[in-house]
């Protein structure tokens, strides 16, 4: 019998071999594939869950396909070289993408903040409410409306201030009161202007206290405590109030002053116009 | 101040707000609240009356913002173990135009006499907001409320104040009067930072109304609220 047609009378069989076999895997991904998919359901986010399932059933298909191919009898170490090349490549592409990746499971473990958390990212402008968390990013509806998306590598190196847990925020101002101004009448009236607000709470107090002697008066410090979510309403509003108040009361609010002085007198001349 | 019907007065003024409502044409009142010569609120609303009715410390500055009452007593009361003592307390209340004198549900506006104030019970990381109350003299604008503290503990208690629900903060009046009858409260101290709160429905007489949350019967069973961060100022 020509070697030849056995040949050719088997490459029938080997394609069914290599077909069942990618079948075989192909089962074995949805299998498996269920049962991750159903435990990732039930201990992680939907944001971690998906990314891992695709990444573990897409792997079983396509070791399924090489494996397949290598029965039917393609040689596939030119295309293995090839992909060794093509991965170099896609992998030093891809760096930052899986640092986000991996900043993404890490800040999941972390567990800095969750959807629906108000956020301040320090060093940046950015503050506002989380909207979406996924694998390689975040997003946040910030106070000024614009969605931002935030790079998970980014975040997880980033200073954050989750303001969810708090009842209560303190708000804190600078205010500057002449020399020659009373500073206990001053922090009266400041105290009786807070007082004024439903939105400053009792307790904790407000307190007004000296920070400093600066060069133009003396400063200072104004703190108080408003409700988490009214934070930034009483912060605006109450500023307002305490300027209005000091003016009433005939407390003046200092500006840079500078005071020349020449060392010889100084002389000054007018020219007569002809 | 009496609480009842506006149409028959026409006009009432409640210390710095004046309180307007006029009926207009098909079963329509024209209401309208000024204070300081500025009108805070202003409606006209299909009505047969509208009533002035005292509203429980829950809603001001803004509604949803707590959900726990703080009364502060003006002096701190000291209390020996397995002792009990009763009180009569007088706190703020704040004021309500409702179309129905019987229940919060059918309320147009609500204002208060003093700043509505707010504190925080516990500590600003893992503490509760309340509306804060602090027991004052006054005969008028203010609910009577009775105390029972019973200090179960070994030891003596100092004890300043008391947190609850400020959904239990039920109220009852009788038209044409001022007197407004508040929540029965029970303190139960259980140890020198544990105190058990528990709030029942006033004691109305007949001639009482009693005002529902929700325009349903009021239930007596009582609300309780475990203070756990302490009951005096610095807890």
């Amino acid at each position: 019998m020509d070697p030849n047609s056995i040949i050719e009378s088997i490459k029938p069989i080997k394609f069914l071999i290599a077909f069942s076999l990618f079948i075989a895997f192909y089962i074995m991904a949805k299998l498996f594939g269920k049962i991750i998919h159903d435990h990732l359901k039930k201990n992680v986010p939907p944001n971690i869950a998906k990314p891992l399932y695709n990444t573990i059933y897409y792997t079983i298909i396509s070791i399924g396909i090489i494996v397949a191919l290598e029965t039917y009898g393609i040689n596939l170490s030119s295309l293995l070289v090839a992909g060794g090349f093509a991965g170099i490549i896609v992998g030093f592409a891809s760096q930052r993408v899986f640092s986000n990746v991996l900043s993404g499971f890490f800040l999941y473990i972390d567990k800095p903040f969750s959807v629906g958390d108000p956020i301040e990212i320090e060093g940046t402008r950015i503050s506002g409410i989380v909207t979406d968390i996924t694998m390689l990013s975040t997003r946040i509806l910030g106070w000024d409306g614009v969605t931002y998306r935030i790079p998970n590598g980014t975040l997880f190196e980033s200073n954050i201030k989750n303001l969810s847990g708090l009842v209560a925020r303190r708000v804190e101002y600078l205010v500057s009161i002449g020399y020659e101004d009373d500073i206990e009448k001053a922090k009266n009236v400041i105290i009786k202007a807070i007082e004024d607000e439903p939105l400053a709470l009792v307790d904790p107090s407000p307190q007004v206290y000296v920070e400093n002697l600066g060069d133009s008066g003396v400063i200072l410090k104004v703190r108080f405590w408003a409700p988490t979510p009214k934070w930034f309403e009483a912060k605006t509003k109450i500023l307002e109030k305490i300027k209005i108040a000091l003016d009433k009361a005939g407390i003046e609010i200092p500006f840079p002053q500078t005071t020349v002085w020449f060392r010889t007198p100084l002389k000054c001349f007018q020219e007569k116009k002809a | 101040m009496v609480y009842g019907s506006l149409l028959k007065k026409g006009q009432v003024i409640i210390r710095d707000n004046i309180i307007i409502a006029k009926a207009g044409a098909d079963d329509t009142i024209q209401y309208k609240r000024i204070k300081n010569g500025n009108i805070i609120s202003e409606i006209i609303v299909k009505s047969d009356d509208l009533f002035l009715i005292p509203h429980p410390p829950d809603s001001l500055p803004e509604k949803g913002l707590y959900k726990h009452v703080m009364i502060e007593f003006d002096k701190e009361l000291a209390i020996s173990s397995r002792f009990d003592t009763k009180l009569e307390i007088r706190v703020p209340l704040d004021f309500a135009i409702a179309t129905d004198p019987r229940d919060l549900t059918k309320v147009i506006d609500i204002f208060s006499l003093e700043v509505p104030k707010m504190a925080v019970y516990g500590s600003v990381q893992d503490g509760i907001l309340t509306r804060y109350l602090s027991t004052i003299k006054d005969e008028g604008g203010v609910a009577i409320l009775n105390v029972i503290i019973k200090n179960q503990s070994e030891e003596t208690a100092a004890i300043s104040r008391i947190v609850f629900a400020s959904e239990a903060f039920l109220i009852c009046f009788r038209e044409n009067d001022q007197r407004v009858l508040g929540p029965k409260i029970k303190v139960y101290i259980k140890g020198s930072e544990r105190a058990l709160v528990e709030v029942l429905p006033p004691s109305c007489p007949e001639d009482h109304i009693l005002i529902s949350r929700n325009g349903k019967r009021i239930l007596s069973e009582p609300h309780r609220f475990e203070m756990i961060n302490g009951f005096n100022k610095g807890g």
